[in-house]
């Protein structure tokens, strides 16, 4: 298992999967839209409250 | 000046590019914001430009939480948002894919090259003063930090944890926007303000005597990206010429021996240990083949 995380192999399957999943979300959730609310919950985050 | 320093300031431009606050008084909410940004850069922040993919993270596993105790303004993201189921999952799929297709690629090199809290650190570094060395198990803070405060309390509670208490949060988003506070009306400050206040001087102190203490013992986003340097494209590599002369742990940000472990996780591949090394014995590069071994193409780096 070792041997395989360090192999490029296991880089490569990762890099494939992320690219899928990044990929996905935006034609998914819409370019540039998916994460539009979280600027509402910031302003809560940073003690504002 | 070094090469790196002059990208430090162009990645602190690039993720805080929004002056037109100065002029409109108005938190950039357009399409790039629902973009992320690769370093740590606070998207309260009234310059910011795009996301930060540790205040995403939280915002798309919290808007997923079957808590509905979240806080006022939270609740009035979730309550809307979870009236579009895919919008949680598109959001989760887009910031995972975001944070491991960079440290998949890089590993931590977004952390020593373009970075705008990495930047500051280095910069606070420099003060003349006494200087402390981290004990190596404060190490394991930043991936308490990632799974507890970024991803598992925020699903739980629905609250922004990490963000709640993150010191980038508080000297980029809520000090700024306490100063020069935006036309809309804000809520007033609450006792989160000052606990958040305190941990900023706290680490701001730190960052005066230790070398980057926020990126090896509390950064999540660095967390997420050492998970991955050991299987990163990006590799750096010591080869026998090296006789431990430390000089490498000189000039080390993180202070790491890159000659225990060239592609360790707490590396932020800023490339200062190559060159300074004496004997030319590390060398960096992107592993391009499929085969396990260390194949490389050089890069220079300054």
């Amino acid at each position: 298992m070792g041997r395989f995380l360090r192999g490029a192999q296991a880089s490569y399957i990762l890099l494939a999967l992320f690219v899928t999943m990044l990929v996905a979300g935006l034609l998914w959730g819409g370019f540039g839209k998916v994460l539009a609310g979280g600027i509402v919950i910031c302003l809560d985050c940073i003690g504002l409250i | 000046m070094q090469t790196r320093r002059w990208t430090q300031i162009a990645g602190t431009l690039a993720a805080n590019p929004w002056f037109a606050y100065f002029g409109t008084r108005t938190i950039y909410q357009g399409r790039a914001k629902g973009l992320c940004f690769p370093g740590f850069n606070c998207y309260a922040c009234p310059l910011a430009l795009f996301s930060c993919p540790i205040g995403s993270l939280q915002h798309s596993l919290a808007i997923m939480s079957p808590q509905k105790n979240a806080s006022a303004a939270g609740r009035a993201v979730i309550q809307a948002t979870r009236q579009h189921a895919s919008y949680s999952i598109a959001a989760l799929l887009y910031v995972l894919g975001f944070i491991g297709l960079v440290g998949v690629v890089t590993g931590r090199l977004v952390c020593g090259w373009i970075c705008p809290f990495g930047f500051l650190q280095d910069l606070l570094y420099k003060i003349p003063s006494p200087k402390l060395r981290l004990p190596g198990w404060m190490r394991f803070g930043k991936y308490v930090a990632l799974v507890l405060l970024a991803m598992l309390l925020p699903y739980l509670t629905g609250i922004h944890w990490y963000s709640r208490l993150c010191p980038a949060g508080a000297l980029e988003g809520a000090v700024p926007l306490e100063v020069i506070p935006t036309k809309a009306t804000l809520p007033a400050v609450g006792w989160f303000f000052w606990l958040k206040i305190a941990i900023l001087v706290f680490f701001l102190a730190w960052m005066v005597v230790t070398k980057r203490p926020f990126c090896r013992t509390a950064c999540a986003l660095g967390a997420a990206y050492a998970l991955l340097t050991p299987v990163s494209l990006y590799r750096m590599s010591v080869d026998d010429r090296c006789d431990r002369c430390d000089r490498c742990r000189e000039v080390c940000p993180v202070d790491i021996n890159i000659y225990d472990n060239a592609n360790s996780p707490e590396c932020v591949r800023c490339l200062s240990c190559k060159k300074a090394c004496p004997a030319g014995a590390i060398s960096s590069g992107f592993r391009l083949g499929l085969s396990g071994g260390e194949e490389e193409t050089t890069t220079s780096a300054e």
